[in-house]
């Protein structure tokens, strides 16, 4: 230790070598079982947390392999930093440790994580950080052999700290003074904050009591039933556990805030009950899926809440409308009348009083008509938010910063009745618009109207068309609106509300057949039309880059090509929420080309 | 009186044993509390922002005229909270209401100014700046209030706008920068991340490098002291924010909000003589009953919950609350259950200190002004009245002419 | 008292180098401090006086804002892009002449609500903050944005609107007591018909007053030209630009005799700023013990002048945020008075917020990012007094500071972001 004690820089990285090394130990323990089962039925009870990788080499390798790692190299920032003090440091010692190691950074990660490798957290009496148990085992335990050959000498450095006992199945305990416990055999390695966890894992390995496994915790079987065992990544959080740490619930039954309340107070309840968070992490060549689950249905919530998810027997969000050059979009899908209808029962007493000041405000817009009783009830449960590209015919020239044209989507429960309001709505926003136009002396526009496919669409339109290469951002927008059967558009172009207008008016064929995931909310991006339009304002984002970062113009670019490539790299990424058949599944899928 | 002060004096002075050497100062005020120095006396402006309809504030139910006037958004004889026989508060005032019944609350009638604007930019400059007649914003007459007593606030916080982004133009003075703060948190000196007892150390040096003398009046000086105070003051605020327990409890509206941390700076005592906050929304043009009930809910339980709270403290004596918006509304209601810009109005004045009740006749309903209301108090003496018998700050120079006081303090 | 004006003869050091690169620019890193010290006073007035082309790099990053500004048409990217030029240009002193000068016809975008007619009237000023006095008055008189901000719409044949005429007087030329209420009355006069539409300057012949007025006791047809020419001949024209600049370049309080000695100069040059600014910056009176560490730093000077002294690259749109909250919103002044500055930018709430900047930048990286990696000083007290605060701030302030650097733990960019902060925490900070 005293020499350790003289060479101050390199103590960091000969603790971090001797680290490693205790993992892998002195010389290799007779092997006793090797069962390929996932290393929570090895995990003990109890646990609030726990992750579990498998697999991981698989992908380790091909990432080693990617055009995008072999790039690096040429890369002017990653150049950049290995020209830095702290880029040479990091160069240093990853040389340090690959040569003590006899391998490379990438052979020992995919040694690492050949098999699988787990975490879990324990809950510590009066004590703010949590107790752990880490597990990793490999598949090759040769590769494992050649690790701990190459570090045991370090070892000899710190013996004055390490202290060994024999634990369950006989294996040998090591403990570096008294705060980690480690302990191996052949093709796994365990390590515990405590000598109690320590001792009860190996307990679970050999077999030799009774002694329970987290894979014997109610809420952890529900989830692996819900979710199986076979993923990338996979994590779990006893939401029971943590329900009681914070006295029973999350947070009031009652929500303070509307928007919440609307959005995401279904899944704020029916968390409140679930005793998992199941999350899991999936790979392909092509897609990625990011999903959490929890366990209850909607239905058990009783009636106040069933306005905020899809109902079993109607239909549910569906998907966007597909219109030339989607850049994305979302739907929401509520019992929007319902929901309000039970403000009172849903949202915190203090906040109802908004309510009254927002239907006043609305009044202004859609004078004599109340919008509990007139207006929502008209709607159907889909509210649908387009983006797509805008067209510039109303203009002689194009704005300086392009914004896509964007369209709302009201499912109409009561067709009339609702465009008739809409209408209103439409007309009421183009008139006040326009007045602002003037105030600003700008031109305003004159409303007209044509018939396209049986369809009449109201349009604004400029009496001269507005000319110049760089137009002001205002004159990104030129409002339409049609009824198409029982859906009301909105758009900011006119192309855009015709497109819809083609996609609505032929029957839908959606069925009213409940599906396994009854979706309540969709968000959807399109990755090759979100990298157009932010193309087409390439100018704004390196300004931004060189206000905000302090970028040179050069850097700026650059940035904002490699932005783009990866845009342009994925071809959609997607978030749902609905209900499945045995909880309730939040959802972020990625395909890329 | 004696009970209490008695009380007050016992508590106290167990608290401070209880407490050790630095009690809490509003604990240590309260225990001394006597009568309030003029020069300790706290004006809190609040702005109602958009032009209140004060008619339906202040309801005439006695009056045929009002109902005839406005058969759609008039109130109720039965609805209103009596005041008089002709008079009546707006039925979501019940804080207000006994407030007046205490004596706490006087309604000054009638007040506006000749020639009213019906713009609200114009009118509000009017109101703020107290120049109806030059088109003159360069000051507003608190800051020329605070300008003319500026030796008294040296190294204090003599003005304050909460929760507002700009400076309000009552406020802008030509020898004073008064801050507007959005929050406490803006208002504490923060040294980054590390441990406490380095940060101690860190704040402790600074402390003694300010506090060496410079050459006294040197700008170098005047930074000193102004750091020493500012530090100081922004410790004592943390500590009581984080200590303050409010006597009464504050509505969760904005305003309750923002008046509760007014409640806890004038218990951190750092100076401060005027706050000043703004209220917004009363434009009421279209179906009004449910936004005005609102809004003057709000007004009416935050400024209860906030002289309560002050009381609880033994500071409600030193602080005087008055209201005011840049113009009423038409006496006529409009054809969408609203009413329009229109000119007089009453203004509010709450504290334990004002002489309570209605004050001045009420304007007449058919002698109108286009269809206005007619003023019969200038709100300069309102102004007047406030700067001369509340704030002991001569009006004379700060309004630029003698206004007749008006009788509530 | 003339002979303040007379070119110093004075000790040329750092500390001298220091001033003069505070006072005509934004604050200034070792390497600038070093090349000044170096050059020499002349050849560094030959180059703030004849600007050197900008750097390619310059050209475009601001070239790329500016077309942001005018896309988006939102304000506070023409604020960033402004503060990109005074922290990057290669000529601060016109950028700091261009904001002395926005805050002399102080016009906020509040009323005017327009990126390009903000920009347009920046352009003005900026064009002739090193030429002549007189294009700018008879610009600023036809400025679109101006005569949007003052109303001048209203300014008609029967109802003269005396907004533009009074600031014309009152702000931008002489100053209270130079003038009488009538002057004004009759200098509106001159003014109706000057008029906007469709965003361009417009004389509206209708509207305008072709009756004889008399200003100044002169008696003519004037129209609104004669009258900034009557204004810039009158005597009080040169001593109130001699106080803005004194007051801007020199000392907080300036007195008459410095006022008249540098008005005397104006009125010899004829308005003509390149030989006035070089006089100035030469004097004795620039240099004078009483002039040093004499201003009170203005939200922008202490922003900026942080940025520029530690080489930070900013986040411009944060700092533009945080100098509105500060005091000083630029393109947006609070009045038409401008900021007065001085002691009115400190109160106990801002000298904190001054204080919390240096822990931002120092210890986050909400407001950009610094790094002293490649830094090597033998004496770290000594080089951040020397680069912070450039005068002698005492042997107990130097033993304090000793003591803190001492107290630091942790790695050697952290200790020396430590000690920079607290030097910058410091009240002197606030002085320049």
């Amino acid at each position: 230790m005293r020499v350790l004690g003289r060479c101050g820089r390199l103590r960091g990285w000969v603790l971090l070598a001797v680290v490693v090394g205790t993992f892998c130990g002195f010389g290799r323990a007779p092997a006793a079982h090797a069962a390929d089962a996932d290393l929570a039925k090895s995990t003990p009870s109890g646990a609030v947390f726990f992750a579990e990788i498998s697999g991981l080499d698989a992908w380790i390798d091909k990432l080693q392999n990617s055009e995008l790692v072999k790039s690096l190299p040429s890369n002017p920032q990653v150049q950049a930093f290995y020209a830095s003090p702290q880029g040479r440091k990091a160069d240093a010692g990853r040389k340090a440790i690959e040569n003590q190691l006899g391998m490379d950074l990438w052979t020992l990660s995919k040694t690492a994580f050949s098999g699988r490798v787990s975490v879990a957290l324990y809950p510590h009496e009066g004590r703010k950080e949590p107790d752990a148990v880490i597990a990793v085992r490999v598949k090759d335990a040769a590769a494992l052999d050649k690790i701990r050959e190459r570090i045991t000498p370090l070892l000899t450095l710190i013996e004055d700290q390490i202290s060994q006992t024999t634990g369950p199945g006989n294996v040998p305990v090591r403990s570096i003074d008294g705060k980690v416990f480690i302990a191996e055999r052949d093709d796994w390695i365990v390590a515990a904050s405590t000598s109690e966890l320590m001792n009860r894992t190996l307990s679970l390995r050999a077999g030799s009591d009774g002694s329970k496994s987290l894979a014997d915790d109610a809420p952890f079987v529900a989830m692996t039933k819900q979710l199986g065992s076979q993923h990338l990544v996979r994590s779990y959080v006893n939401l029971e556990l943590v329900a009681q740490g914070m006295g029973g619930r999350f947070g009031p039954e009652k929500l303070d805030n509307p928007g919440v309340s609307l959005l995401l107070g279904g899944l704020y309840e029916l968390a409140n009950r679930s005793p998992f968070l199941g999350s899991t992490l999936d790979l392909d060549s092509q897609r990625l899926v990011f999903a959490h689950s929890i366990a209850g249905k909607p239905e058990s919530l009783g009636e106040k809440y069933a306005p905020l998810f899809a109902a079993a027997d109607k239909p549910d969000a569906g998907s966007l409308p597909k219109v030339p050059g989607l850049i994305g979009g979302l739907i929401l899908h509520r019992d929007f009348a319902g929901w309000y209808k039970r403000r009172e029962e849903l949202l915190d007493a203090k906040v109802l009083p908004e309510f009254d000041k927002f239907e006043a405000g609305l009044a202004n817009l859609l004078p004599g008509k109340d919008y509990a009783t007139d207006i929502l009830p008209s709607f159907g449960r889909n509210l649908t938010f387009v983006a797509a590209p805008q067209d510039y015919a109303h203009l002689n020239g194009k704005p300086g910063l392009q914004l896509p044209g964007f369209a709302l989507v009201w499912d109409l429960a009561k067709p009339e009745e609702g465009e008739q309001t809409l209408n209103l709505l439409f007309q009421t926003v183009a008139t006040i618009s326009n007045l602002n136009a003037g105030q600003q002396g700008r031109q305003p526009w004159v409303l007209s109207s044509e018939s396209y496919k049986d369809v009449q669409i109201q349009f604004g339109k400029y009496s001269q068309k507005p000319k110049g290469d760089r137009l002001p951002i205002v004159y990104n927008f030129m409002p339409a609106a049609a009824r198409v059967r029982d859906k009301f558009v909105m758009a900011s172009s006119v192309d855009l509300c015709k497109h819809l207008v083609d996609v609505y008016s032929s029957p839908t064929t959606t069925t009213a057949t409940a599906k396994p995931t009854r979706n309540d909310f969709l968000f959807e991006l399109t990755g090759e039309s979100l990298a157009n339009i932010l193309d087409a304002n390439r100018g704004m984002l390196e300004a931004r880059s060189v206000a905000q970062e302090g970028k040179t113009s050069d850097q700026a670019q650059t940035d904002v090509t490699t932005l783009l490539q990866l845009v342009r790299a994925v071809r959609t990424l997607r978030l749902t929420t609905g209900t499945e058949a045995d909880g309730y599944r939040v959802q972020l899928e990625a395909v890329w080309k | 009186m004696t009970t209490r002060r008695e009380f007050l004096k016992q508590f106290g002075a167990a608290s401070l044993v209880s407490l050790g050497a630095t009690p809490p100062s509003f604990l240590a005020r309260a225990a001394a509390a006597t009568e309030a120095k003029p020069d300790e006396r706290i004006l809190v402006l609040v702005q109602l922002a958009g032009g209140n309809d004060g008619l339906n504030t202040v309801v005439p139910f006695g009056r045929a005229e009002y109902y005839k006037a406005r058969p759609g958004v008039g109130i109720g004889k039965d609805a209103v909270l009596k005041l008089n026989g002709e008079l009546g508060l707006h039925p979501a005032m019940d804080g207000f209401k006994k407030l007046f019944d205490e004596g706490w609350l006087s309604v000054v009638q009638g007040v506006g100014y000749p020639n009213p604007d019906r713009s609200h930019f114009r009118s509000m400059d009017i109101w703020q700046s107290a120049k109806p007649e030059k088109d003159d914003v360069s000051s507003g007459w608190l800051g020329r209030a605070l300008d003319s007593t500026v030796e008294q606030h040296v190294g204090k916080v003599p003005g304050l706008a909460f929760g507002t982004d700009k400076l309000p133009l009552s406020l802008v003075a030509s020898k004073i920068n008064v801050p507007t703060v959005r929050d406490v948190k803006g208002y504490q000196l923060q040294l980054g991340p590390g441990n406490e007892s380095a940060l101690k150390t860190h704040k402790q040096a600074l402390e003694r490098i300010a506090s060496r003398d410079a050459s006294a009046g040197s700008d170098l000086d005047f930074l000193r002291r102004t750091a020493r105070t500012a530090w100081s003051s922004a410790e004592k605020l943390k500590q009581i924010s984080a200590s303050y327990k409010p006597a009464t409890a504050y509505p969760g509206n904005a305003l309750g909000n923002k008046l509760r941390t007014v409640a806890e700076i004038i218990s951190g005592d750092m100076g401060t003589r005027m706050f000043y906050v703004n209220l917004d929304g009363f434009d009421t043009h279209s179906q009004q009953a449910n936004v005005h009930q609102t809004l003057l809910t709000e007004l009416s339980s935050a400024i209860s919950a906030f002289v309560g709270d002050l009381k609880g403290h033994g500071l409600a004596d030193r602080v005087m609350v008055a209201t005011f918006s840049e113009f009423g509304r038409r006496v006529a209601e409009n054809g969408s259950l609203g009413t329009d810009h229109g000119a007089a109005s009453q203004m509010f004045v709450v504290s334990p200190k004002c002489k309570g009740g209605v004050i001045g006749a009420h304007p007449s309903l058919t002698d109108l002004d286009d269809g206005d209301l007619k003023f019969h108090t200038d709100f300069r003496s309102v102004y007047a009245t406030l700067l001369d018998r509340w704030l002991n700050i001569p009006s004379e120079p700060v309004l630029g002419g003698a206004f007749r006081p008006v009788e509530f303090v | 008292m003339a002979n303040e004006m007379q070119r110093t003869d004075g000790e040329w050091s750092r500390r001298e180098a220091t001033h003069l690169l505070w006072r005509t620019g934004f604050g200034a890193s070792t390497d600038e401090i070093q090349q000044v010290t170096k050059d020499g006073l002349d050849k560094t007035l030959d180059r703030l006086l004849s600007p050197p082309q900008e750097s390619a790099e310059f050209t475009k990053s601001d070239a790329l804002l500016r077309q942001a500004a005018f896309d988006s048409g939102n304000i506070a990217d023409l604020k960033t892009w402004w503060l990109h030029r005074m922290v990057a240009s290669a000529n601060p002193l016109i950028e700091k002449l261009t904001l002395l000068w926005h805050n002399h016809f102080a016009t906020s975008n509040a009323k005017v609500d327009s990126v390009p007619l903000m920009a347009a009237q920046n352009d003005l000023l900026r064009r002739e903050s090193l030429g002549s006095f007189r294009p700018v008055l008879h610009g600023i008189a036809k400025d679109v944005a101006m005569l949007v901000w003052l109303d001048s719409n209203s300014n008609r044949k029967r109802h003269p609107n005396e907004n533009f005429a009074r600031e014309v007087m009152e702000l931008f030329s002489l100053g209270v007591g130079n003038y009488s209420e009538h002057d004004i009355q009759e200098a509106a006069r001159a003014f109706t018909g000057w008029h906007v539409r469709d965003g361009e300057f417009w004389f509206n012949a209708i509207q305008h007053d072709t009756g004889e007025k008399v200003v100044f006791t002169k008696r003519g047809n004037f129209d609104g030209g004669d009258v900034v020419e009557l204004c810039l001949e009158h005597p009080a024209c040169p001593r109130f630009l001699a106080f803005k600049l004194l007051r801007q370049f020199v000392e907080p309080s300036p007195s008459k005799e410095h006022i008249d000695a540098l008005a005397a100069r104006i009125r010899q040059h004829n308005f003509e700023w390149r030989p006035i600014l070089r006089e100035l910056f030469a004097s004795r009176l620039f240099f004078s013990e009483p002039a040093r560490q004499s201003i009170i730093k203005s939200p922008i000077e202490l922003l900026l002048g942080a940025v520029r002294q530690l080489k930070a690259k900013p986040n411009l749109q944060s700092l533009a945020r945080l100098s509105a909250e500060l005091g000083q919103d630029i393109f947006e002044p609070p009045t038409v008075k401008g900021w007065d500055g001085g002691r009115l930018w400190i109160s106990s709430t801002t000298l904190i917020q001054r204080a919390n900047f240096a822990t931002a930048l120092l210890k986050s990286n909400q407001l950009g990012s610094i790094s002293f990696a490649g830094l090597r000083v033998e004496d770290d007290v000594n080089y951040f007094v020397e680069l912070l605060l450039a005068r002698d701030v005492g042997p107990e302030a130097v033993a304090e500071l000793r003591q803190f650097a001492k107290n630091q733990t942790g790695d050697a960019e952290t200790r020396l972001r430590s000690l920079a902060q607290f030097v910058m925490q410091m009240p002197e900070y606030q002085l320049t």
